[in-house]
């Protein structure tokens, strides 16, 4: 493929939208960016056109001023400001690409606010999000990583005490990245079904899909306790979905170092493989079977697997999106012997290549969906699975697309689809499989036609 | 422009206690920089309004940044030019087909709206400079498309470190023989995207417009100014205007191609739908060419009527005034008695509207076409004369941030200078033509309205508590809070993924979706009849027995009737 300088058609984020999820997760917690107001709306607009769903966040407003001198007044009246009007219990502070090439310190007006402004008692934590170092996916983890380092401790009763043989009410950390809000409510439920309390850092389960209610609500209610933050050194583990990211941003690491809570990063548990190896994990802490429920799913996914591979065998598809999320479905689809020839992501700083070993794979890692147009044009594919920046290359090349992952803007129920677990996995196979199964039954007496009674 | 009659009043108390709960909330010196920003309008003309001031930090706003205002608005509709977004990825992306900006081209290869082309900095490019990727992005571009004209776009770090732009459109035009204009449209520009409307007014204004020549044989030609065809509002405008015997030169920067905005100097009169994105231009041109402007409002059938009046008349030709009458009134007689129906479901309810800068004073006048009254009316990013008209225009003092933006020193062109008789304008002015002029926003708004401006997040939801409208109309940032507390949104920018909505047939689609908004049976079903409390459930009853008029509208609160206008 020719070298190319610039991107056209993205299919990855910048980093501060990172930050927004990442702070969406936990309750009453704002993200405010220091920089254009530009930034904010974007980002805003972009996440409610995603998950249909009001999406806050403050900015600093910056103008060319602040630009020349510096934006930290600005900073301390948007942080003043955005107190007063909301009753807050978090405020992330990420950096744009404009308060990092002006140079503020953000920490150092934290500080300041902290120690002068009386009532300004919640913790704000700083976050280093220039979208020119890194992509959305690094936003997040980073911003889990701020807060943690800001707010973890042993503060549970049960650390305190300092045995954790002993503890009344062990939990789990679990992070679980940039997955769906019916995704966070299926970790929750399995924590029931096991009996262990799941510690989601955090959980916008609510705060990107809250129900309609009869009482309106100036902060959705939801996501996760700033607790949660503060006793995460007491945890029985981190579990992190988190393989290609690098190691220096992982929130689950950070803890391992500081508190000795045992970390597991994994991939996304997507595929019998990585669902199995969860359980396998979670079974450690729990030392008795899996319920039955559960081995029910995993043998309705066997099931699905066997009923489908008619479909599904050797079909070419090409992935797009988050290289955490691309990494898992890479390897689901490698388990129904589907091929991937090609693969597409944005994040300069994704160990994908290195996490793949099979050979013959094109990695398309500018993210470029142009570079992947003319990588279809000279290959066969059968199939485009990914967030609906594919749409038009759908169209163009008459290619089913499959939408999964960020963003889906031109489709409805992006916050409910359950893409982990068994479940989630059954449904990831339904829905290729049905592609595939609508293409059959569509053109299957035509393409007969043209094989074996025109010809002659 | 004449106002149009105004609706039937609303409660001016209620606004004022609104008002005023609203500043209590803020620290006192917001609550005084918002106060000014506040109108309830009164019996009294010549109420002032603050606009284009600097947002307050830490308050939600819905308004963008420069670079979004030039290349979002005004450049990025260009369909046959590549726009290239110097910076990070994020703005590029960010900025890639989301105004939903309808354009066709007759060779599929040299349409690029479909693209968002980013030099997608990092952090190498930010310590030692980008201009050599921009460079070479350039001519990538080129080398891939072979495009008419490129365009680059400036975000927020650009400037900071420094990047020579223009010097690279400079040294890339002449390599590559095609036209390269480069924006300095860095986010942190101004205070709103209205920054970046001027810089990209500007830039086409000097590069482009007036580039080539040509005579046409058609007595009336027009270009339209501020129109940017999203959900092919401009198509149905210009089958309209074709259809009455006008050539549109060009558009800016609907569907717009770069040759035909090289010849919009030769048109003989510019219409203005959106003046506040454009009006840089319509002066501009005036000045060096002698092309008058005149205010178009196409949204509405009266609008667009008294619209295709006041053009002919401009031209004044016999055959186009008889014959503007004759299309208007096919068309209405096609239209009315559709539009009749939705209105039945339609009217006697209140909208509040809250849309860019010159889009609620559109729309307010199509919801009074419907019966619908408008109880706030406010802009995200527009300035005094787009809300008071262009008299105060010399009231407005320059501030430290209107001073960055470059204001063109424009001369009469030597040439090509053409000025319209002054005794024309003034007598078409005096029949209420609004040729050179426009007034405003607050003419057609209700006495006992609200007025607003930069309208924040927490002003929005304590306002629909207060004010209870039936509908608020605003952005996708706004609808599902709105949605949330129990009320339809409609969003103006993007029309829902609807439209278009200008226009005669334009204006059945617009009836039709408000329709659906009031009519969806699914409002009905919001509270579950384990917690129905046995009023609500009497109130409905009566209602429905009325002829379901409030089956839809808000179930939070009680419904009074209204009085209807028509």
């Amino acid at each position: 493929m020719p070298e190319h300088y610039a991107t056209v058609n993205p299919c990855y984020h910048c980093m501060p939208l990172g930050a927004i999820f990442a702070a969406k997760g936990f309750e009453k917690t704002l993200t405010l960016l220091h920089g254009s107001q530009g930034c904010a709306t974007y980002m805003r607009r972009h996440l409610a056109r995603h998950f249909h769903e009001p999406v806050d966040v403050v900015s600093s407003s910056l103008n060319e001023k602040d630009a020349i001198y510096g934006g930290e007044e600005n900073l301390k009246k948007a942080l003043r400001n955005t107190c007063k009007q909301y009753n807050l219990q978090m405020i992330i502070v990420a950096s744009t690409c404009l308060s990092e090439t002006i140079g503020d310190d953000i920490g150092a007006v934290i500080k300041d606010v902290e120690k002068g402004v009386p009532g300004m008692a919640i913790p704000l934590v700083s976050v280093s999000t220039p979208s020119y170092q890194g992509s959305f996916s690094r936003g997040y983890w980073k911003t889990i990583k701020a807060a943690l380092e800001k707010l973890s401790g042993k503060s549970s009763p049960c650390a305190q005490e300092g045995d954790k043989g002993r503890v009344e009410k062990p939990f789990i950390n679990i992070i679980p990245g940039l997955v769906t809000p019916q995704d966070l409510r299926w970790f929750l439920r399995l924590g029931e079904l096991l009996g262990i309390d799941f510690h989601l850092l955090g959980n916008y389960a609510n705060t990107f899909d809250a129900p309609w209610e009869t009482s309106f609500k100036l902060m959705p209610e939801g996501g996760s306790p700033i607790s949660y933050l503060r006793e995460a050194g007491a945890a029985l583990a981190t579990i992190e979905f988190s393989v290609v990211h690098p190691e220096a941003d992982s929130p689950a690491v950070f803890l391992q170092q500081k508190f000795d809570v045992p970390a597991f990063r994994m991939p996304y548990p997507v595929g019998l493989d990585a669902v199995d190896k969860f359980m396998k994990v979670l079974t450690t802490f729990r030392g008795e079977k899996i319920p039955g429920e559960i081995t029910e799913n995993r043998g309705r996914l066997l099931d699905a697997m066997a009923d489908a591979h008619k479909v599904l065998f050797a079909k070419k598809a090409v992935l797009f999106g988050e290289s955490e999320y691309v990494f898992s479905v890479y390897r689901t689809l490698r388990e129904w012997g589907m091929e991937c020839p090609a693969l597409v992501y944005g994040e300069r700083e994704s160990l994908l290549k290195e996490e793949i070993k099979e050979k013959g794979i094109t990695f398309i890692d500018s993210g470029s969906m142009f570079e992947l147009k003319e990588w279809i044009n000279c290959n066969e594919v059968d199939l485009l699975l990914g967030s609906s920046v594919g749409a038009s290359l759908s169209l163009e090349f008459g290619l089913p697309l499959l939408r999964r992952g960020f963003p889906i803007h031109d489709r409805f129920g992006a916050g409910r689809v359950l893409t982990v677990g068994y479940e989630g996995t059954l449904s990831l196979i339904d829905d290729t499989a049905n592609m595939f199964a609508a293409e059959i039954h569509a053109s299957f007496r035509r393409k007969l036609k043209e094989s074996y009674l025109w010809k002659v | 422009m004449e106002p149009i009659k105004q609706a039937a009043r609303v409660d001016r108390e209620v606004g004022k206690k609104a008002v005023k709960e609203i500043l209590s909330a803020y620290p006192a010196k917001v609550a005084k920089n918002r106060s000014t920003h506040i109108v309830v309008k009164g019996k009294n003309k010549g109420q002032k309004i603050a606009a284009n001031t600097r947002t307050i930090p830490g308050i939600i706003t819905n308004r963008g940044c420069c670079y979004a205002g030039c290349k979002g608005v005004v450049i990025g509709p260009i369909k046959d030019m590549v726009h290239i977004t110097h910076g990070p990825i994020g703005c590029g992306y960010y900025s890639w087909a989301t105004r939903r900006n309808q354009g066709m081209t007759a060779n599929k290869k040299q349409m690029f709206l479909p693209y968002s082309f980013s030099t997608d900095m990092q952090d190498s490019d930010i310590v030692f400079g980008g201009e050599k990727k921009l460079e070479l992005a350039v001519k990538e571009a080129y080398e891939l498309f072979k495009p008419k004209a490129i365009s680059i776009s400036a975000t927020c770090p650009v400037g900071l470190i420094g990047d020579d732009v223009q010097a690279v459109a400079g040294r890339m035009q002449k390599e590559l023989g095609i036209t390269v204009i480069a924006m300095n449209c860095e986010g942190y520009k101004g205070v709103s995207q209205s920054a970046g409307h001027h810089i990209a007014n500007n830039k086409l204004f000097q590069e482009v417009i007036g580039t080539e020549d040509r005579e046409y044989k058609n007595p009336f030609t027009i270009n339209l100014l501020g129109e940017y065809n999203i959900g092919g509002d401009g198509w149905e405008i210009k089958r309209i205007l074709e259809e009455l015997g006008y050539e549109v030169v060009s558009f800016l920067t609907g569907d717009a191609g770069v040759d035909d905005i090289r010849r919009a100097h030769n048109a003989k009169l510019n219409l203005v739908q959106c003046h506040r994105s454009i009006n840089y231009m319509a002066e501009m041109m005036k000045k060096k060419y002698g092309i008058p402007w005149l205010k178009v409002n196409f949204i509405g059938v009266n609008n667009t009527s008294r619209t295709l009046r006041d053009v002919a008349k401009f031209f004044g030709a016999q055959e186009l005034i008889k014959r503007t009458e004759e299309v208007i009134e096919r068309e209405r007689k096609e239209i009315e008695p559709v539009i009749d129906t939705f209105r039945k479901g339609i009217k006697g309810r209140t909208v509040m509207l809250f849309v860019g800068g010159s889009r609620s004073h559109h729309y307010q006048d199509i919801f009074y076409e419907l019966g619908v009254e408008t109880v706030m009316s406010g802009y995200e990013f527009a300035h005094r004369d787009d809300y008071e008209g262009r008299r105060v225009l010399p009231e407005i003092k320059p501030d430290a941030d209107s001073k960055n933006i470059e204001e063109l020193n424009v001369q009469p062109d030597p040439e090509k200078y053409r000025p319209v008789d002054g005794e024309k304008i003034a007598g078409l002015q005096q029949k209420g033509v609004p040729v050179n002029d426009y007034a405003g926003l607050y003419p057609s708004l209700p006495e006992g309205a609200l007025m607003i401006d930069d309208l924040n997040h927490y002003e929005t939801e304590k306002l629909i508590e207060r004010l209870k409208p039936d509908l608020f109309c605003s952005g996708i940032k706004d609808k599902y809070v709105v949605q949330k507390m129990g009320i339809p949104s409609k969003q103006l920018h993007s029309y829902d993924y609807s439209g278009p909505y200008a226009g005669f047939r334009g204006a059945v689609i617009f009836a039709r979706d408000i329709y659906q908004a009031f009519n969806s049976p699914s409002w009905r079903y919001i509270k579950p009849p384990w917690e129905t409390e046995p009023e609500i459930v009497a109130t409905l009853t009566e209602k429905e027995k009325r002829g379901g008029k409030n089956a839809g509208g808000n179930p939070k609160r009680d419904n009074p009737q209204k009085s209807s206008p028509d």
